[in-house]
C-alpha cells in the first residue's frame, strides 16, 4: 500500500493505467501528503507546455470557440467543500450529487472512515470521467446497490455500445460508453432528461474511451432519458438523438 | 525583484516567482473570475493568453490538427462551463486549464490516435528545441529558457520519462517498455523529476 505514494508524478502525467488509477484516487482522498503533492505537481508540470513546439492555433479556432460561448449553459458556483479534497480542475463530481449528499461525503472523508475510503474510491473514480474506467457494475457500488437500479445497454444511431444505469430512488441516473467515438469536429454528446412532453438539456459527453457521466437532473420525475450529438456547447432542444430509454 | 532563470536556489516550499509571473497569474484568475460572471470579452482575453499553450500541448499530444482543434474547443468550452467552479485557492488559472488539456488530449490519442499519431520517436533533444519562433514574447521565451535549463538539471531517465508522458501522453506500462526498464523505475523516476522540477522552477501552488 506504501507503493502508492509513489504514483503522484504519474498520476498527474495522466500516466497512470486504470486500475493504478481508480486505487490511487481513492488514496489520495485520505492522504493529505499525496494531496499536496499532486496539488504542487499540477502547477509545475503544465510549465512544460511552454517547451511543446507546435504551430500556433488556427485563427479560426478562435472565432469558433468564442462563436459558440452564448449556446454553453455555464454552471453555477459550488457550495460544500467537496473540492477542497480535490486540487485538480473539473468537479464534475460535485454536480452530480445533491449538496446534501457532497456534505455527507465530505464529513465522511474528512473523519477517515473506512467508509470514507469505500466511498472515496468509487467517488473519486468517477470524478475524473474522462479516464476512470468503468469497470462494470463495480463503477459505483452506491447507485448500483439500489433496489431499484436497472442497467439499459443500448447501440447509438452512430454504432457507439452505451448503457444508462438509472435509479429513481436514489433520483440518479449514469450514462457509461466503453468506447464512444468521437462525435465530430465542432460536435458532442449531450444528456437529455424527459419529462412526458418536456425535454430538458443535461450533461455534456466528451468522446473518449471507459466515459462515465452522470445526469445532473432529478430523475425521479423524469420519463425518460436520451443521448443526442449537438454542436460543442449544447443545444437547448436535441436535433440528432442517437438513443432513449423510456423509464 | 525579479530572479533570473539562473537561479533556483529557492528552498522548495517558499517560491518567489519573478513579479511579472506573479502578475500575469492573478491577470488570468482575474479572466476566469469575470467569465464566470458571463464577460464573453474577457473569456476572449483568455483564451488569447492562454491558447497558445493549451493548444501547443493539445497539437503536441496527438500531432493531428483536426484533433488538436477539436479538444482545444472542448476545453476552452469546459473552461467557460466551468469557470465559476474555479477556485484559485487551490492552484492557478493556467495549471487548471492546462492540466484539463493535458488530460483531455490523453484521452484523446488512447481513444482515437493510438497508431496515427505515435509512430514517431520522441527524442529528449528534440523537446523544446524548436519553439523560439513560435513564442513573440521576452517573457515566454524566458520561462522557455527557464524550464529548459530546469529540465536539463534532470538525469536523462527522468527527463525521457517525464517527457514521454507529458509530450508523448504515454502511460507508465509505455515508458517502461520503451526505455526497457521496470515498471517501479518509471515511476520512481517521473515523481523524482517532478520533484526536481518544481524545486528548480518554484511551487506557485
Amino acid at each position: 500500500m506504501n507503493e502508492i505514494h509513489g504514483a503522484t508524478g504519474a498520476y498527474v502525467l495522466d500516466a497512470l493505467e486504470a486500475d493504478e488509477l481508480e486505487e490511487f484516487e481513492a488514496h489520495r482522498a485520505v492522504c493529505s501528503t499525496c494531496s499536496r503533492e499532486v496539488a504542487e505537481f499540477c502547477e509545475t508540470a503544465p510549465r512544460l507546455s511552454v517547451l511543446a513546439a507546435a504551430p500556433p492555433p488556427p485563427p479560426a479556432l478562435r472565432t469558433s470557440i468564442l462563436r459558440g460561448l452564448s449556446d454553453v449553459h455555464q454552471l453555477p458556483p459550488l457550495h460544500g467543500d467537496v473540492l477542497q479534497e480535490r486540487p485538480r480542475e473539473v468537479d464534475e463530481l460535485a454536480l452530480r450529487r445533491s449538496s446534501r449528499r457532497a456534505r455527507v461525503l465530505s464529513v465522511l472523508v474528512a473523519a477517515v472512515s473506512v467508509l470514507a475510503l469505500a466511498l472515496g474510491g468509487a467517488v473519486y473514480s468517477l470524478a475524473r470521467q474522462q479516464q476512470a474506467p468503468v469497470a462494470g457494475p463495480s463503477a459505483d457500488n452506491s447507485l448500483l446497490a439500489a433496489p431499484d437500479a436497472r442497467i439499459v445497454p443500448m447501440v447509438l444511431a452512430n454504432g457507439a455500445q452505451v448503457s444508462f444505469v438509472v435509479s429513481k430512488s436514489q433520483n440518479r441516473a449514469l450514462f457509461v460508453g466503453g468506447h464512444l467515438p468521437s462525435p465530430g469536429l465542432g460536435k458532442t454528446y449531450e444528456l437529455w432528461t424527459m419529462r412526458d412532453q418536456a425535454v430538458t438539456a443535461d450533461n455534456l459527453v466528451p468522446a473518449g474511451t471507459n466515459v462515465a457521466q452522470w445526469f445532473h437532473g432529478p430523475i425521479q420525475e423524469s420519463t425518460g432519458v436520451a443521448v443526442s450529438i449537438e454542436d460543442v456547447g449544447g443545444a437547448d432542444r436535441p436535433t440528432d438523438v442517437q438513443g432513449v430509454v423510456t423509464l | 525583484m525579479p530572479t533570473g532563470p539562473g537561479d533556483d536556489s529557492r528552498p522548495s516550499g517558499s517560491p518567489e516567482p519573478t513579479s511579472a509571473r506573479e502578475g500575469e497569474a492573478a491577470e488570468l484568475v482575474e479572466l476566469v473570475h469575470s467569465s464566470a460572471r458571463g464577460d464573453q470579452d474577457a473569456f476572449a482575453e483568455l483564451y488569447d493568453r492562454t491558447s497558445g499553450r493549451v493548444y501547443g500541448i493539445v497539437w503536441r499530444v496527438l500531432r493531428s490538427p483536426d484533433h488538436a482543434a477539436e479538444v482545444t474547443q472542448e476545453v476552452y468550452t469546459e473552461v467557460w462551463r466551468q469557470a465559476a467552479r474555479f477556485d484559485s485557492v487551490k492552484g492557478s488559472a493556467l495549471a487548471w486549464i492546462a492540466t484539463m488539456a493535458h488530460r483531455r488530449a490523453v484521452d484523446r490519442v488512447r481513444s482515437v490516435t493510438r497508431e496515427v499519431a505515435r509512430d514517431e520517436h520522441y527524442a529528449v533533444t528534440g523537446i523544446g528545441r524548436e519553439v523560439d519562433h513560435v513564442w513573440e514574447g521576452v517573457e515566454q521565451r524566458m520561462e522557455a529558457a527557464r524550464v529548459r535549463k530546469a529540465l536539463e538539471s534532470l538525469t536523462p531517465i527522468q527527463r525521457e520519462a517525464l517527457t514521454l508522458a507529458y509530450f508523448g501522453g504515454f502511460t507508465q506500462t509505455e515508458i517502461a517498455a520503451r526505455l526497457e526498464l521496470p515498471l517501479g523505475t518509471v515511476k520512481t523516476r517521473v515523481r523524482d523529476g517532478l520533484i526536481r522540477l518544481r524545486d528548480a522552477l518554484g511551487v506557485e501552488a
